[in-house]
Parts: C-alpha cells; sequence; structure tokens
C-alpha cells in the first residue's frame, strides 16, 4: 500500500464526517459572505446559508449549474472586478458558443490546487525526484498550472513536453529517464504509436517508466491492458475539473484496470473525501445507490476564490460501495474509466467541445445536414471529420470547405475536417439521429 | 507505520486503515501547526500594519500562510481559509 496522508487515510469516518460538516458550514457561510455570485445566487433563491449545521443539511443547499455561474458573470465578470487578493484567473475549456466560465483564484488556491493530484502520483508509488511527462498544454485553463502545482505537492520533477512535438515527447522520455507520463487517452494512443514507429521497447530499455497517468477521457480495459503491456507500466487515472480546483478522485497503487473473474475489469477511483464532497445524484435530485450512475455534484472544502457548492457538474458516474477497492481505503469509491457526459459534450485535444457549437457552425445556407466523426487517424492522432450535404452538391467548392472549418474553428475552437456526403445521405438516416460518433482508439 | 494509526489486515487479505486514534506524533503536529497557523496569520497583518512599503515582504507572508494552512488541513486541523478556525478536529 502507497501511503500518500496517513491522517485521512487511516481516519475514522465519524472524525471525517464531522470535520467535513464543520468545513461546509464555513465554506457555505463564507461563500454567501464574501463571494458575490452565491449572495446573488441565493439571494435569488431566498437561500439562508444559516439552514446548514452539518453534512446532514448537504441537500437543503440549492445546486448550481454551469448556466447559472455563465448567467451571472455575463453581468458581473471576473476581470471587471478590482480585487487585490487575486492571483490568477482559470477558464474552463469549452467553446464561445456555450460559455466559458472564469475561475478566479486567491494564494490559498494555488497552493491547494495540486494537492489532490499529488494523492494521485504518491498512491501510484512515485517518489520524490522522479520525473513526470506532462502533455497537457500550458493556457489559460487551470491545466497547466494545475499539473505544475501537483508535480511540486508530489515532489516530482516535471518534464514539460507540451510545447513539442510527439516525437520529441518519445525521445524525452528516454532523455530525462521518466517514471511517468500524464496524458488523455487519446493522447496515449498517439504516443503508443509513436513510440513503436520509432522502435521502441520501454518495457524492457526505459526501466524507470512504471506509470501511466490519464484523464479527461472515458477508455476501454482492453486497450488499457495492451498500453500497460507495450510500456511495461500500470495505467492510473485521476479526476478533477477547474471547478474542483484539481484531482479529487484518484486511482490507488492497484491502478485504473484491475483483474477481474472474466478478465480485465474497471478498478476504483477514490474520493479525496476531506478535500472535496462528491455526491452522484439522480436526474430526480435524489442519492443513487452504490452500483447505480448518476450526475456528480461536487463542494470544494478548499476552495476560496470561487469555491464550487453543491455544483452539477454534468458528468456521469458510477457510484460504488465505500471501502469496495481491494486496497482497503474506507473512501467514497467511484468507477474508474467510465466517467463520461450527461449531454452530448465531447472531449476533442483536451477541449470541451458541445456538437450545438458546431451545429450553429455548419448549419447555414444550403446544408442540409451534417454528421461529426471523432477518429483516431493512422498517425495515431485524434482526427474531427463533418461530413456535410448540401441540397445542391454542384455548391460545393473550396471557398465554401473553408468557410465552414473556419466558422468550426472560431466557434467551436477545434479544427476539423469537412468533407462532402452524397446527396440524399443524412434524410435516409433520419432527421433526429445522433450526429456525432466517437470511434477513439483508445474507447476499446 | 504511518502518522495517524496502524494499519489493521483488510478483508480482503491486505492491509487496511483502521479506525485507530490519532497518534500522539499527530496530536502534537496538529498543536505545532495550530501555532504556525496563528503564527503566519499575525505576520501577515503586522506586515500589512508596520508602515512601511515592503510588497515583497507581504506577498511572500501571504503566501507562507496559504502554504501553512493547507500544511494544517492535510494535518487535520480545520485552518484553512481566513475565519476557519485553528484547532484539531475530532
Amino acid at each position: 500500500v502507497s501511503t500518500a496522508n496517513g491522517v485521512y487515510e487511516a481516519m475514522p469516518a465519524d472524525r471525517l464526517r464531522a470535520l467535513v460538516g464543520r468545513r461546509l458550514r464555513h465554506v457555505v457561510r463564507s461563500a454567501y459572505r464574501e463571494v458575490p455570485f452565491y449572495r446573488w445566487y441565493y439571494d435569488r433563491l431566498g437561500f439562508d446559508p444559516d439552514e446548514v449545521a452539518s453534512v446532514d443539511d448537504l441537500a437543503r443547499i440549492p445546486t448550481v449549474a454551469k448556466r447559472d455561474l455563465l448567467e451571472y458573470q455575463a453581468g458581473c465578470p471576473v476581470t471587471g472586478e478590482r480585487d487585490p487578493s487575486l492571483r490568477q484567473i482559470h477558464l474552463t475549456s469549452g467553446t464561445s458558443g456555450v460559455g466559458r466560465e472564469s475561475h478566479p483564484r486567491y494564494a490559498e488556491d494555488l497552493e491547494a490546487v495540486g494537492i489532490g493530484g499529488a494523492y494521485e502520483f504518491l498512491w501510484a508509488g512515485l517518489v520524490p525526484g522522479e520525473r513526470l511527462l506532462l502533455t497537457i498544454p500550458y493556457s489559460q485553463t487551470m491545466a497547466g498550472p494545475h499539473f505544475q502545482a501537483t508535480c511540486k505537492a508530489a515532489g516530482l520533477v516535471p518534464v514539460n513536453a507540451f510545447a513539442t512535438g510527439t516525437t520529441e515527447r518519445v525521445e524525452q522520455l528516454y532523455q530525462f529517464a521518466c517514471a511517468g507520463l500524464s496524458a488523455t487517452p487519446s493522447y496515449v494512443h498517439a504516443l503508443t504509436l509513436e513510440a513503436r514507429r520509432q522502435g521502441r521497447r520501454p518495457d524492457r530499455d526505459l526501466p524507470s517508466f512504471r506509470r501511466i497517468f490519464v484523464s479527461g477521457e472515458s477508455y476501454g480495459t482492453e486497450w488499457a491492458r495492451e498500453v500497460e503491456a507495450y510500456w511495461g507500466a500500470r495505467v492510473h487515472e485521476g479526476w478533477g475539473a477547474t471547478q474542483t480546483l484539481g484531482v479529487v478522485m484518484a486511482s490507488c497503487e492497484l491502478g485504473a484496470v484491475v483483474d477481474g473473474p472474466y478478465g480485465p475489469a474497471r478498478g476504483v477511483l477514490h474520493g479525496l473525501d476531506h478535500r472535496c464532497v462528491i455526491e452522484v445524484l439522480a436526474a430526480d435530485g435524489s442519492p443513487v445507490g452504490p452500483g447505480d450512475a448518476g450526475e456528480v455534484v461536487v463542494t470544494t472544502l478548499r476552495t476560496r476564490g470561487l469555491p464550487s457548492v453543491r455544483f452539477r457538474m454534468g458528468d456521469r458516474v458510477r457510484r460504488l460501495d465505500p471501502g469496495s477497492c481491494r486496497c482497503g481505503r474506507t473512501s467514497s469509491c467511484f468507477e474508474a474509466g467510465t466517467i463520461g457526459r450527461l449531454d452530448d459534450m465531447i472531449k476533442i485535444r483536451g477541449m470541451n467541445v458541445w456538437p450545438s457549437s458546431v451545429d450553429a457552425a455548419v448549419l447555414q445556407g444550403a446544408v442540409v445536414d451534417y454528421r461529426g466523426r471523432v477518429f483516431t487517424g493512422g498517425d495515431g492522432r485524434e482526427r474531427v471529420e463533418v461530413g456535410v450535404e448540401l441540397a445542391d452538391p454542384s455548391a460545393w467548392s473550396d471557398e465554401f470547405v473553408t468557410g465552414v472549418r473556419d466558422r468550426i474553428k472560431a466557434i467551436a475552437g477545434v479544427s476539423m475536417d469537412v468533407v462532402q456526403l452524397p446527396s440524399g445521405t443524412l434524410r435516409e438516416e433520419g432527421f433526429k439521429s445522433r450526429r456525432w460518433r466517437d470511434e477513439r482508439a483508445s474507447r476499446r | 507505520v504511518p502518522p495517524g494509526g496502524d494499519r489493521g489486515a483488510g478483508t480482503a487479505g491486505r492491509p487496511a486503515p483502521t479506525a485507530a486514534p490519532a497518534s500522539r506524533g499527530v496530536a502534537d503536529l496538529q498543536q505545532q501547526v495550530t501555532a504556525l497557523v496563528l503564527g503566519t496569520r499575525s505576520l501577515a497583518e503586522s506586515v500589512d500594519a508596520c508602515g512601511v512599503p515592503m510588497p515583497i515582504v507581504a506577498l511572500l507572508a501571504e503566501r507562507a500562510r496559504a502554504v501553512v494552512d493547507e500544511l494544517a488541513w492535510e494535518l487535520g486541523v480545520d485552518a484553512g481559509a481566513p475565519g476557519g478556525d485553528a484547532g484539531p478536529v475530532g
């Protein structure tokens, strides 16, 4: 067993519950007192934070949806406030069509942002001084600062490969004798193909390499086992978001895929219960039972700039019995590898893309309809293809394709290939058929 | 033995966290860090109030306070954002 913090990993449930209850009460009150959004939101709903005395009162607190925060920030942007405590602003990834939340960060947030991820890395068995290859881009989203802070919190040395290409990243794994890498499953697949192309055998010639940390997408157990065999490394997973100030669920030393009675099976994500209250709710707002799936609703206990208080993530997760992992930890447990969206959002190259934004870019003029496909190209990279059908096929031109591609890039934020579909293709499929298919190799 | 308690045998034959109370060593650490929390908060206030402009020092004091608050939380002391209670839990 790899211990990251024996204080909490061995803390009796009643003590932890008391701590979380006290903290929850403080978070709700201070959010109302100090965060303009919560004052606006709770006043609008007539909610009194003094109603919360313990964890038992959690369900009394109104949930918050992305649209609530966006509605408030449309009128009161973070950048419009003069706040001497402001240290960073993190935007959620996404599209201008749906809106990107702004999360102000204070000094306390910047010290807290990496702690959850440190649990993930230390549980996986990495030790201070080891090198971790980072591939997620550093931009105005939280991802860049988060991974830097996570390495700092875990004592790991970041190898900042986000500005290089896939070929160089494989070389850097060897150059720095990395112990692990952090990437989306789709990118791990691309890196694997490149390493194979280079004739590498990391299971034999890179003995330092032991762990692959995936996040941001679901993935298949068969795919994960193949990756593990090639790299000689175990696949681990962490889940977190801008709204949770980093990782709040992580796999333990057993990894994200375990041996089941009939082959590889889904492992367990452990909730970091002392840092975030994670509820899993059914559509009617009631908590789901163990074994059932529902929406992730989070309440952060360590965020100051903009805490999430019962924030509806729009993500779907399967809740498991606490303590159901063979590691013996008694934390809340969730199924690894299958966290997806309740809506139709698709994560493409680390960006949140809502099909509605592509609808807005494509469904104009002579376009009858379109179909989108996310797949793994021959080079292992994620590709997106939008097949468009025109009412008059003869209207297809280079100028039309360029116009559609530019609008998609501008509105959805991701580059996509645009191809013509034969006339009549889509009408035959029916108007209400789903427009998007996800055929990425890591889904196996 | 990790700080915070011993580990007993899990039902699957693997080591499992136990419900042991915090060890004396952890309790001592909690007392020490509680003093640090109060100290760094006091320091930050003193820097602000001392009358000599020194934003570099003020920002370092702010970061020190934030680090100590995080240290306290991970040690099971309910200190965090300003206004949080400083003291061991349970």
